[in-house]
């Protein structure tokens, strides 16, 4: 453990020892100096056993004796006035500490003898380490009675990435604060002794003592948590959730959640997002996921500020997200940052592993479905690294060796890739780049060719102005298209290209002001470029009429600034104001219709044209974001928020779970963009020495403008798409619960959320209403959902995991009664969503087992033994009715219906502690 | 005396007329896991559902080339009970645009009849359904239009073999198959509904029976009256298709029915007969939305039902849900013969013959049929082994056999 101190520039008097001590151990020596001189050591007992004090004058100054007693020990001391610091000195400072000085100090208040001796002394010792001791500013610039400002950054020792949402909590004060996402904090502080703790979920917890003389800089580094030590905790290891403005929040790092059971041995961050609370599915298998009741299309999902539009591989069996190469994610529910925008439900961001800046290591797999690798390491060292990973299934070649006809003309195969360049320039620039792809393509026997892909890239700066402003400018491009070939029908068959880009540009700014102001401003513009593609005749024998579904453009610009401030020692506000404009770019055709009349050809008046580029309609608004954190005590606080989030772009579906030829479609002269409200307010307790965090959110959410279809909308229609579309409200509302526990040998989460989500599309005709204009159950309303993480930790190599999943099943329309035409019965339907599937309820189990633990083996194994639905339980995916001679069935259908068992074997290779 | 339930109607195995994806896909997982670690199933599901309020049901379709259209007139039931559930004493009233009026006759409870000569249902005219109820409701259609039809081009089938969902077995069959070829100044939507006749026999003459314990062989008249039969069934789904997507009013290869080889309609001689209607855009929704709700469940990506919408209403009251579609079509038929074809492994379906011993026969059930085979051993059976009509058919040949 290294740390650099910023400042160290102590007054030091010469202390004396006042008596006389001989031949005792240095245990009862340091207990009886502790009571006859004003002094007081800090150490840990175990590094000075066995040691003896042979003889010790009185008057004899403190830093000599010291320097006698510890001689040949391989110990070292740091003295700050009456406290002593006994350190192993193994572990050296190879830089010079760094020291900024303030501007408007006069340079020769830097000249104090006292100061020069002190920082000499301590220069020469070269060393602090396990027990961690810090100083900040010097006491020359102490302004008693004024807080200091410590400004300071939080780093991963082990590969140099910054450290985001680490935890610095400050034990005598109760209080603390989070690393921003550049892996900054800031405190204030009176001059003082304090004990800090630092807790980031996938590094080792350090302690520290923190002697604050005045303002100053800390960057403190963190060693990754090595298995040899404890490693494996399921989340965040003692993360405060008391601290800061987040709520509705969930970050969760890939390392922490290893052990997760998963669905045939693939580790899936999606799916593990789903047993988080206020997060639903529509039923395994299907891609994406809801988000306190929204449709799957009101998530963005970002992997390195590249937006990626589909992401699921093989229909939603898996995520298109190698998981070798993803660090955490982050996953916002509500109160979302002013610079983000663009879906009303959740911004999902996934951050990549930066890259070993010391080390070459590899890291894969595989699964009964896959085989993955990521390979990361320097290209030039401590300065640019790069990561890259590939993985692909090798299903299409077992299918092609079998008998069956049907499976021998199927094909079913993914691949998914990417690479990153980072560089660090130099302290104030740092540069990424990052590419990534994912494809899919599979043909069921001879009648539907599906394939598509996502390709994106990203470019970003991050530059420190000064130490008080810095900013984030970055630029990423990303396109999703897919192909549907239907040979259903030889005259019918078709070929559809569908493709849609998203170019993405922002300028983030973050200015820490001295009176403890978190300033957050910027811009970004999106320009979207949708292709929705022509509907073409395949085949010789297709005689279908080709269609043109049309070019689509947007862009969509804004703006933001937000403000996060103390305004009383227990209460921090949140300000934030994001102003965004949409607009839709020609060329298009427009058809009118007559105002307030169903869009349909009765009511068509004309069409306008537009030309290229020409504006055809504009949308904008403000999206307020407002939040609050009032602390009831040093380990409770009291949260709230509100905030407003417009969405420009949605997905065409007329099914509850997302088809791989549904298209995305942006906000037109007739359809507007949805608009959500959401107010929310919980409740958050941290027992922090037994490692648990409580939290207890409600929320209510309102959506207008909320897509929905007519009956019977076809999306590669030549219909007119605003004469399918109706638009109507929706209204979510629920409470989560949730208690972790992030230390010792169980870890893991329980999650309880009710929940409901309600839409009503009432417009003023017949054909604006659906349901008769009476709300309804949206399909992903699932009123109760319990989930149970669990890790139990037997030895270091060995451990179980367990997932408990429960929650109601989603509503479903169901025939309610039966009549009899033309000598067979008929069903009739209920309204809208009124009944339900069975509810879902699944166990998995996993064991895990590591290779030798030996540290320096070249290559480290990790096995893992999954049971995913131990219980076999029949879980419905849906439930449906069909009519065969004179009997009326329902049935239902699962999708996985009995415990399934997988063998995973994962590797490392190169250095372990990478990861 | 020995039962096997081996014999299998076939309407009750769920046979996969449509492709179904999601047997596609699960056999496609259970590949990579070659131990066959997952599998998804369809079981049977039963609802909870709450009773809902009786709607009245008005089935009514005037065809142009029949005599005697049909009106039924029932109500909804619960799911677990659904019957035909009459309404009775209905008049039932037919108008034209050119002021005729006809009036139906109830023939049978809910079951109202109208014979009609050829030169009353005129092409390009308009008519409408007026029901009134003896609860003094009266119920009308919209006015409909006769449309023109079209002649049959061709039907035929192919061998093909196709997923059982319940057993995941491949089985051979036929599927059949329509072309369409129709003038663009005819509707572009259309309804096949299908009767199938085959002949099948039983497993032998029937020599003698014996009607009781005393074990009196009684001759029958003609050992071969029992012996060959041919049966004439409705097929009841529901098989539509349209050219909207289509530059002409051209469609090839539509599937009809698919017969598989489970059956023994395939052994002898087959026949299928089509009767082809045009309908209107509203009619063919109807019957679509119908389809999809009782016919195509069971996918990864299903719709909500949709809401069949009528064109019935109740003259004094417009928020009465009403049930059924008042529809005219011209009709035009086809008929195709199918005769056994060798290279086809068509299953046997019989219950198992034993010879006859008194142990396990001597005491009944009666009458016991008994079939001498050339050395004169006694064989008996299950009656649907023996009596050809047990399983539905009749003796008398059809006359377009």
């Amino acid at each position: 453990m290294i740390i650099l101190l910023s400042v160290q520039s102590v007054g030091q008097d010469r202390a004396v020892l006042k008596n006389t001590y001989e031949n005792l151990s240095f245990t009862d020596f340091i207990h009886d100096a502790e009571k006859g001189e004003e002094i007081k050591f800090y150490y840990q007992s175990q590094w000075i056993d066995g040691l003896k004090i042979q003889s010790l004058q009185s008057g004899v100054a403190w830093d000599e004796a010291m320097e006698q007693v510890l001689n040949g020990t391989g110990l070292n001391y740091y003295r700050n006035n009456n406290e002593i610091y006994i350190f192993p000195g193994k572990a050296l400072v190879t830089d010079l500490p760094e020291y900024e000085p303030e501007k408007d100090v006069p340079s020769e208040a830097l000249s104090g003898n006292d100061t020069v001796e002190a920082s000499t002394r301590y220069l020469q010792t070269k060393s602090i380490s396990e027990e961690k001791f810090l100083t900040v500013g010097s006491k020359q610039y102490a302004d008693n009675g004024e807080k200091c400002r410590i400004r300071g950054s939080i780093t991963n020792q082990n590969t140099g990435e910054e450290l985001i949402g680490a935890t610095i909590y400050v034990k005598e004060t109760g209080s603390g604060t989070i690393t921003d996402n550049q892996g900054k904090f800031q405190l204030l502080l009176p001059a003082g002794i304090y004990h800090i703790s630092i807790d980031h979920m996938a590094m080792k917890n350090v302690e520290y003592g923190l002697n604050v003389l005045s303002d100053g800089e800390v960057t403190l580094q963190l060693e990754n948590e090595l298995i040899e030590i404890e490693e494996i905790t399921l989340v965040n290891k003692r993360q405060s959730n008391v601290e800061g403005m987040l709520m509705g929040f969930e970050r969760i790092s890939t390392r922490s959640v290893k052990e997760v059971p998963v669905v045939l041995g693939e580790k899936d961050v999606i799916k593990i997002a789903q047993m988080l609370p206020g997060v639903q599915n529509a039923g395994e298998g299907s891609s994406g996921f809801n988000v306190r009741g929204g449709s799957a299309d009101q998530n963005m999902f970002y992997i390195n500020k590249i937006s990626v539009y589909n992401t699921s591989h093989l229909f939603g069996f898996f995520t298109a997200f190698s998981p070798d190469i993803i660090s955490d994610f982050s996953l916002y529910k509500n109160n979302v940052p002013s610079k983000y925008g663009g879906r009303i439900a959740s911004i999902f961001e996934i951050t990549t592993r930066q890259g070993n800046k010391e080390d070459f290591f590899a890291q894969g797999g595989i699964s009964p479905i896959t085989g993955h690798i990521a390979v990361e390491g320097p290209v030039i060292k401590e300065k640019v690294t790069f990561v890259g990973s590939f993985r692909s299934t090798y299903s299409d070649w077992i299918l092609k060796r079998m008998n069956d006809n049907d499976l021998r003309n199927s094909k079913a195969s993914f691949y998914d890739g990417t690479l990153g360049i980072n560089a660090e320039i130099n302290d104030n620039n740092q540069v990424k780049a990052f590419i990534y792809k994912s494809s899919d393509d599979f043909s069921l026997s001879v009648r539907n060719d599906y394939s598509y892909s996502n390709t994106g890239g990203s470019v970003s700066w991050k530059h420190n102005f000064s130490s008080f402003l810095s900013a984030d400018f970055s630029v990423a491009s990303s396109n999703y298209r897919f192909s549907v070939i239907d040979k259903n029908n030889i005259s019918e068959a078709y070929s559809h290209e569908y493709f849609v880009e998203h170019t993405e540009a922002r300028a983030d700014f973050l200015s820490l002001q001295l009176d403890n102001h978190r300033l957050e401003f910027g811009i970004n513009s999106i320009l979207y470029n949708l292709n929705r593609g022509d509907i073409l005749p395949y085949g010789q024998d297709s005689r279908r009429i080709p269609i043109s579904l049309g070019l689509e453009q947007g862009i969509e610009n804004a703006a933001y600034l937000s403000d996060e401030f103390r305004v009383l020692p227990r209460l921090d506000l949140l300000f934030g104001m994001r102003y965004s404009i949409y607009a839709q770019l020609g060329a298009a055709e427009v058809r009118e219709y007559l105002p307030g009349l169903p869009r349909n050809d009765n009511n068509f008046v004309e069409t306008v044209r537009f030309g290229r580029g020409e504006v055809v309609k504009t949308y904008s608004g403000f999206e307020p974001r407002a939040a609050l954190n009032y602390r009831l005590g040093s380990n409770s606080s009291l949260k709230a928020s509100y905030n407003r989030l417009q969405q420009y772009i949605f997905l065409l579906s007329n099914t509850v779970a997302i088809a791989p030829s549904d298209q995305w479609k942006l906000s037109d002269y007739h359809i507007e963009p949805p608009v959500s409200d959401q107010v929310s307010i919980g409740y958050y307790k941290d027992f922090q020495d037994a490692g648990i965090n409580f939290s207890v959110e409600v929320y209510n959410k309102w959506i207008k403008n909320v897509v929905e279809y007519r009956d019977g909308a076809d999306f590669i229609s030549p219909e007119p798409l605003e004469t399918q579309i109706l638009q109507g409200s929706q209204d979510s509302y629920g409470v989560e619960l949730m208690v972790r526990k992030n230390t010792n040998k169980l870890t893991g989460w329980v999650s309880y959320s009710f929940s409901r989500s309600v839409v009503q599309v009432n417009g003023t005709y017949f054909e604006q209403k659906i349901n008769n204009g009476i709300p309804y159950p949206s399909n992903y309303d699932k009123p109760h959902s319990f989930n149970l993480v669990s890790n139990y930790r037997v030895s270091r190599r060995l451990s179980f995991s367990a997932n408990v999943v429960y929650s109601t099943g989603r509503p479903v329309t169901l025939p309610v009664a039966a009549y009899y035409s033309e000598g067979r019965p008929y069903l009739l339907y209920s309204s809208r969503n009124a009944y339900r599937i069975p509810d879902y309820f699944r166990v998995d189990l996993s064991v895990n087992l590591e290779g030798n633990l030996k540290f320096k083996k070249l290559a480290h194994s990790f096995w893992m033994l999954n049971v995913y639905n131990l219980t076999g339980r029949n879980n419905a995916y849906s439930v449906f009715y069909e009519v065969n001679g004179d009997q009326i069935n329902g049935y239902q259908l699962s999708i996985f219906a009995r415990p399934i068992v997988t063998l995973s074997w994962n590797f490392k290779f190169g250095n372990y502690n990478s990861n | 005396m020995q039962v096997i339930s081996k014999y299998v109607h076939n309407d009750s195995v769920k046979n996969g007329r449509s492709f179904r994806f999601t047997a596609w896909f699960q056999r496609m997982l259970i590949l990579p896991v070659l131990l066959m670690l997952l599998k998804s199933c369809i079981e049977p599901y039963i609802a909870e559902i709450e009773d809902e309020p009786e709607l009245i049901a008005i089935e009514a379709s005037l065809i142009k080339g029949i005599q005697r259209q049909r009106v039924m007139i029932s109500k909804t039931t619960p799911l677990q009970n659904a019957e035909f559930v009459p309404v009775k004493g209905c008049t039932v009233r037919l108008f034209d645009d050119v002021d005729n009026a006809y009036r139906y006759d109830e023939y049978q409870d809910g079951y109202y009849i109208l014979d009609l000569q050829d030169g009353d249902l005129v092409e390009g005219r308009n008519y409408q359904l007026q029901v009134l109820t003896q609860g003094g409701k009266e119920y009308r259609s919209k006015s409909v239009q006769l449309q023109a039809g079209v002649e049959i081009d061709s039907v035929y089938f192919e061998i093909e073999s196709r997923i059982e969902s319940y057993t995941g077995d491949d089985l051979e069959g036929l599927q059949f198959y329509i072309d369409l070829r129709a003038p663009d100044t005819i509707s572009r939507f259309f309804r096949w509904k299908l009767v199938e006749t085959f002949e099948y026999t039983s497993a032998g003459p029937i020599n003698y029976f014996y009607y009781n314990s005393s074990l009196e062989p009684v001759p029958p008249s003609d050992i071969w009256a029992l012996y060959r039969c041919w049966k004439t069934t409705d097929i009841k789904d529901i098989y539509l298709s349209n050219t909207i997507n289509l530059i002409e009013n051209e469609k090839k290869r539509i599937p009809l029915k698919y017969v598989s080889t489970e059956s023994d309609r395939l052994k002898i001689r087959y026949s299928l007969l089509i009767n082809q209607y045009s309908l209107s855009e509203g009619a063919y929704n109807y019957f679509n939305q119908n389809m999809v709700a009782t016919q195509e469940g069971g996918g990864l990506y299903n719709k909500q039902p949709e809401q069949p919408l009528t064109n019935f209403f109740n003259v004094n009251d417009t928020t009465e849900r009403v049930i059924g579609y008042f529809w005219l079509s011209v009709k035009s038929s086809k008929r195709i013969f199918v005769e056994r074809i060798n290279d086809l492994d068509v299953k046997d379906h019989f219950y198992p013959l034993e010879v006859f011993n008194l142990e396990d026969h001597g005491d009944g059930p009666f009458p016991l049929y008994i079939m001498e085979d050339a050395s004169g051993t006694r064989i008996t059976g299950s009656p649907y082994c023996f009596d050809c009509t047990r399983r539905g058919g009749i003796t008398v040949r059809p006359d377009f056999w």
